[in-house]
């Protein structure tokens, strides 16, 4: 038993002291231990020590070393609201147009180059996370950028008369379509009154009935001429059922074949003669039949020609004289016109059809009066982008850029159990509206919808709309279709989307490379200072105002800067994802609401974060109170050997939390491997297992250059049942294992991340702030007591955003946070022990960590030769 | 004749056709007449026997209209064809029949038309005759057909063209004779049946005459119930009546045949110069 009083002094650490005397070097306190609660206290306790513990040798060498505490102006960046030079956002002035700004200068200057090039396949990629407000950056820039392009042209599809499944392209004058569409409605309107006002006249009709007089009287000329002559011969006339033929006549009827027999021979032949000379006349004569029929019809349709145009003239040249200086509109009415005279008869019926079934009640399957309608649809202008109301060159966002939505389709009616089409069914895509302008689309939702990026790559590459059934092109349906003429196409597209599906189309579609060679990388944050502050300020002075929020307090639009900077885990940085901002501020607007007050303030924003993390917290909760309940055993407090506080992060969507991970270590005789049995169990990562692999070089390295490292060593997560990654455990990792190498037990109260070079350098790592929190918080529940705290890479003080409860522990000295750069460093801290120099031979001294973890592996190689030579030996033997 | 033996007896209406579109439109015609009067049809089609004895000539050919060249008429192809006429026409009476819920009956004869069709007429209550068929062709007025009922039918007969319509006014002769007044009952049902105006050509020689016939009219009109106009004639011939026909239209006409005029050759004459349907009342 000994009794043993720690004298005062500047440089004792409550921590250490504490941690130090209750670790397990000693088989138990037999009484009067009291912990010093401040530096300078003295300590008196009685303890029985280990047996092979030389714990006065400790005492004197490292009991009193000192390491950097971070103060707690280290562990957040506030902003001072004092220079905040206005009382609420309302006396700002409000920007909404993200573009301007200066925060993200590599896409302002993508997209000013991307747009400005006019070379074929310059189209932009704008990367980055979503929510940082990409769609809203490009619409606004290239909207403001395309106001004083020129005015895109009307696009229209009109029937193509000679060939109707390849519907004509009518490329017009900017709101030229829908004027050409209404002047043909009229026509359409107007044509059947007046071809019936026409045709229907007595002049008209006397004209026709003259013609079909001409050839009647023809016909009956040449019937008349051979009844004249077959009476002349004896022989009458008879209709048969397909013609006519010539019988012998006797005193007024058709002879019999007896009669005929008795006739003399020359009576016979001669009646024979005849007949055969009036059938070869009949056939002359009925040859001369069609020609005369054509002849008939030819002056019909040439009087209906005269007729029509007659009609329509002063209608169709009216339009014409309108459009004179487009030839294609001028052809397109030549047609109509050739048309419509083409189909006067139809026309007219179609009125009677439509008379009969509005008599009827009888509509058509299609749902519109069949007869008239359905003629004169082809005269009609189907108005595929209508550009009168665009003001410069359009930008459009297609949020549903599906097949059809971006090239277009042609759509089926049914009629009459058929499904049936014509030019007034093509229906515009995305790329028709964007053309001349351009086009902003969501790279994921292209992707993954059914042919589209196959639809876009195609337009850009041949620089036309060619619209294509996609379910025809499958053959997923068989019907009759269009193939509607290609629009020539001009656009800017623009896709925007995460950085990984930029490199995935980079690194596995050849095209991509070729068709958007702009990229647009949007940042993740900016720097903190003065001029982006301002810019962000103003910013969220516009979102308060766009989405009608209460004017922000300085001190609410303070703690936004700050939650901004922890966001992105940065002193010196603010996050430009905009989203999560705007949400933050509906959200403070609530709570203001609630709590009454006109403005937001900063409790209210805090509520609103509290809130949010509220919602999203329950299984750090869970996990917390496991914790708690000892059923996920962390300690922390005591001292452990070959044990430690490891921390990790893990993201539920936007909530990321951090939380303690025990992670132990057991040695034994072996050929100088360190097993990760996360990684033998497959539950770990590449990263995490590279960082493993890493305290193999270091270890060998440093204490065993010149001899074969002969232990075997284990780590594990302990209660671990998921995969882990990363390798911010590493350092965690070695100091266990330095620990259990050396038998030197390791504060529990602290916890450790970072991660660790084979050179013993302590490495930043991601997620600290949650880290450093998830460890407070349950230290905190257990009571905190001084001596808590958490190891960092000293290269990560620069992100601590941390909580103001964890600021303030800090500040009361109730917690700990230890920059820490290297491993021997680190390891002083956790066990208070030196971690000791080596000498010029490179042998550390004996009563340092290091020179224990020495000694212990040459240990270990000792025995190791030991046990090889016996083996030598017996098997010589 | 009282107004019970008019119209109201014509339960069987003959229509001989020919598969010529005269004889089409005119069935049309005589299926709406047959419902109106609740009458049965009998479509007649005679195959001519002129035909089969003109197949027996080796030297016969058939000339198609639109046909390149004749060819030889055989009886087995002749009678092939017939039938399929034949059942063409049965198919079009059926259908139109069909339509109007008028019963009907078909019918095929082999004989000489003109014959064939007097005959039938005899057993009919009317006999509707399409003014010409193929005839037309060479320049005629009137078919052989029509001549022949015209010339030697008994009983009631239609005659129309094909572009005639049953349209107002109707216009009756009326001489003054037991005929006359049957033919102006008739004329008066079909007025009252089809709400057409009525107008009388009374055939008034004498002075003397013309007031007891124009009692005799007047009683037998609103005996009717019914009201009539009255054209009176100067002359009672051919382009007297053609002349007061005219002035009145192209509905109707109901002729009483036994005036010396209204025989044989002038009465052919007389129809062949209206275009009017014209009904002939005859004794039978």
């Amino acid at each position: 038993m000994s009794i043993i009083m720690l004298p005062a002094g500047p440089a004792v650490s409550g921590l250490r002291l504490s941690g130090y005397f209750t670790a397990e070097s000693f088989t138990g306190v037999l009484s009067g231990c009291r912990i010093p609660e401040y530096p300078g206290e003295a300590l008196i306790i009685k303890l029985k020590p280990a047996a092979d513990f030389n714990f006065m040798q400790v005492l004197n060498r490292g009991v009193f070393m000192d390491h950097r505490k971070l103060s707690p102006a280290e562990l957040y960046q506030g902003c001072d609201v004092l220079q905040l030079s206005f009382e609420t956002t309302d006396e700002l002035q409000a920007l909404h147009d993200l573009s301007q700004g200066v925060h993200q200068p590599r896409a302002v200057q993508a997209l000013k180059f991307g747009v400005g090039i006019r070379q074929h396949g310059y189209n932009i990629f704008a990367l980055g996370p979503s929510g940082m407000g990409k769609h809203t950056f490009a619409r606004q820039y290239l909207s403001r950028k395309l106001e004083d392009y020129p005015y895109p042209a009307d696009w229209c599809y009109v029937n193509n008369f000679e060939t109707p499944g390849r519907p004509r392209l009518l490329h017009l004058p900017r709101a030229w379509g829908n004027s050409l569409a209404q002047d043909m409605e009229k026509i359409i309107q107007e044509v059947p009154n007046a071809l019936k006002g026409a045709f229907e006249s007595e002049e008209y009709q006397n004209r026709v009935q003259a013609i079909q007089q001409e050839f009647k009287d023809y016909q009956q000329g040449v019937f008349e001429d051979l009844q004249e002559k077959a009476r002349q011969r004896n022989l009458s006339l008879l209709k048969t059922p397909s013609g006519l033929s010539f019988a012998p006549v006797q005193n007024g009827e058709i002879m019999s074949p007896e009669e005929f027999q008795k006739l003399d021979e020359d009576r016979r032949k001669q009646l024979e003669k005849d007949m055969e000379e009036m059938q070869k006349e009949s056939e002359r004569m009925f040859q001369r039949f069609p020609a005369w029929q054509r002849d008939m019809r030819q002056k019909l349709e040439e009087l209906n020609h005269e007729v029509a145009q007659y009609a329509l003239g002063p209608m169709i040249n009216e339009i014409r004289e309108k459009y004179q200086h487009n030839p294609d509109v001028s052809s397109f009415l030549d047609a109509v016109q050739e048309d419509i005279i083409k189909n006067v008869q139809t026309i007219l019926e179609g009125d009677k059809h439509q008379a009969q079934e509005q008599k009827q009640q009888h509509p058509t399957a299609m749902g519109q009066s069949g007869g008239r309608e359905q003629i004169m649809r082809k005269y009609r202008v189907n108005v595929l982008v209508d550009n009168s109301r665009t003001q410069g060159a359009p930008v459009i966002y297609e949020d549903n850029p599906t097949y059809a939505n971006l090239v277009g389709r042609v759509e089926h009616q049914s009629m009459m159990g058929a499904l049936i089409t014509d030019f007034n069914l093509v229906k515009q895509g995305a790329l028709h509206r964007a053309n001349g302008g351009a086009l902003i689309l969501d790279a994921y939702k292209v992707l993954t919808n059914p042919g589209a990026w196959d639809g876009l790559k195609r337009a850009l590459i041949s620089q036309q709309i060619k619209i294509e059934s996609l379910a025809e092109m499958f053959s997923l349906i068989s019907t009759i279709s269009l193939e509607p003429e290609p629009v020539p196409m001009d656009i800017k597209v623009i896709l925007v989307g995460s950085p990984l599906i930029y490199y995935l189309l980079n690194e596995f579609d050849p095209e991509f490379s070729k068709l958007f060679k702009v990229a647009a990388d949007f940042d993740t944050r900016m720097d903190w200072d003065g001029e982006h502050q301002e810019l962000f300020v103003r910013f969220m002075a516009g979102v308060a105002q766009q989405e009608k929020l209460k004017p922000f307090h300085k001190t609410g639009v303070s703690r936004l800067l700050e939650h901004s900077a922890r966001k992105v885990q940065d002193q010196k940085k603010l996050s430009t994802h905009i989203q999560g901002l705007t949400d933050l501020m509906r959200e403070a607007d609530y709570w203001a609401g609630e709590n009454g007050r006109e403005n937001v303030v900063e409790a209210d924003v805090e509520q609103a974060i509290n809130a949010s993390v509220f919602r999203s917290d329950l299984m750090r909760e869970h996990i917390q109170e496991a914790i708690q309940r000892d059923i996920m055993l962390i300690d922390t407090q005591g001292w452990q050997t070959g044990q430690i506080n490891g921390l990790s992060v893990m993201g539920l969507g936007d909530f990321m939390f951090g939380r303690p991970h025990r992670i132990t270590s057991r040695i034994r005789l072996g050929k100088g491997e360190v097993i990760d049995i996360e990684r033998e169990a497959k539950l770990s990562g590449p990263i995490h297992s590279k960082g493993v692999l890493i305290l193999s070089g270091f270890l060998g390295a440093r204490y065993a250059p010149d001899r074969p490292l002969s232990l075997s060593a284990s780590l594990v997560f302990e209660q671990s049942y998921s995969g882990i990654e990363g390798d911010s455990a590493s350092s965690a990792e070695l100091f266990c294992l330095l620990s259990a190498i050396s038998g030197v037990p390791i504060n529990q109260a602290l916890a450790v991340t970072g991660s660790v070079n084979q050179h013993g350098r302590i490495q930043a790592i991601g997620g600290v702030n949650e880290k450093i929190e998830g460890f407070f918080d349950i230290c905190r529940e257990r009571g905190l007591n001084r001596r808590q705290g958490v190891l960092i890479p000293e290269s990560n003080t620069a992100h601590l955003m941390l909580r103001r409860d964890v600021v303030q522990a800090v500040e009361t000295g109730e917690f700990n946070i230890y920059p820490v750069s290297s491993v021997d460093q680190g390891m002083e801290i956790l066990t208070g022990l030196p971690a000791g120099e080596p000498d010029e031979n490179g042998e550390y001294p004996g009563d340092s960590i290091n020179g224990l973890v020495q000694k212990r592996l040459r240990e270990l190689s000792d025995k190791r030769m030991q046990f090889a030579s016996g083996r030598e030996q017996g098997g010589e033997s | 004749m009282t107004r019970d033996k008019a119209f109201a007896e014509l339960k069987r209406i003959l229509v001989p056709l020919d598969a010529s579109e005269h004889s089409l439109e005119v069935l049309k015609a005589a299926v709406e007449l047959a419902a109106a009067q609740g009458a049965e049809l009998e479509g007649l089609f005679v195959e001519d026997a002129d035909l089969f004895r003109l197949c027996e000539f080796p030297m016969a050919r058939e000339v198609s209209f639109w046909g390149v060249s004749g060819r030889s008429m055989e009886r087995s192809e002749t009678e092939r064809q017939l039938r399929i006429v034949a059942r063409r026409l049965q198919r079009a009476l059926e259908d139109m029949s069909r339509g109007h819920n008028v019963p009907c009956k078909f019918r095929v004869t082999r004989g000489g038309v003109p014959r064939e069709v007097l005959d039938a007429s005899k057993e009919a209550d009317l006999t509707i005759m399409g003014r010409i068929g193929w005839s037309r062709l060479c320049g005629q007025r009137m078919g052989s057909t029509t001549q022949a009922i015209v010339r030697q039918g008994r009983g009631l007969v239609l005659i129309m063209d094909k572009e005639a319509r049953f349209q107002p006014p109707l216009q009756v002769l009326f001489t003054g004779s037991r005929l006359s007044e049957a033919t102006l009952l008739l004329a008066l049902e079909l007025s009252r049946k089809k709400g057409f105006s009525l107008v009388i050509l009374m055939a008034a020689h004498a002075q003397e005459n013309r007031k007891d016939m124009q009692d005799r009219v007047q009683e037998i009109v609103s005996g009717q119930g019914a009201q009539a106009g009255v054209h009176l004639l100067r002359e009672l011939n051919p382009q007297g009546i053609r002349k007061a026909v005219a002035a009145h239209g192209t509905g109707p006409l109901f002729l009483p045949c036994e005036d010396p005029h209204l025989h044989g050759e002038s009465l052919q004459q007389l129809i062949n110069s209206l275009n009017n349907p014209v009904f002939l009342v005859r004794d039978r």
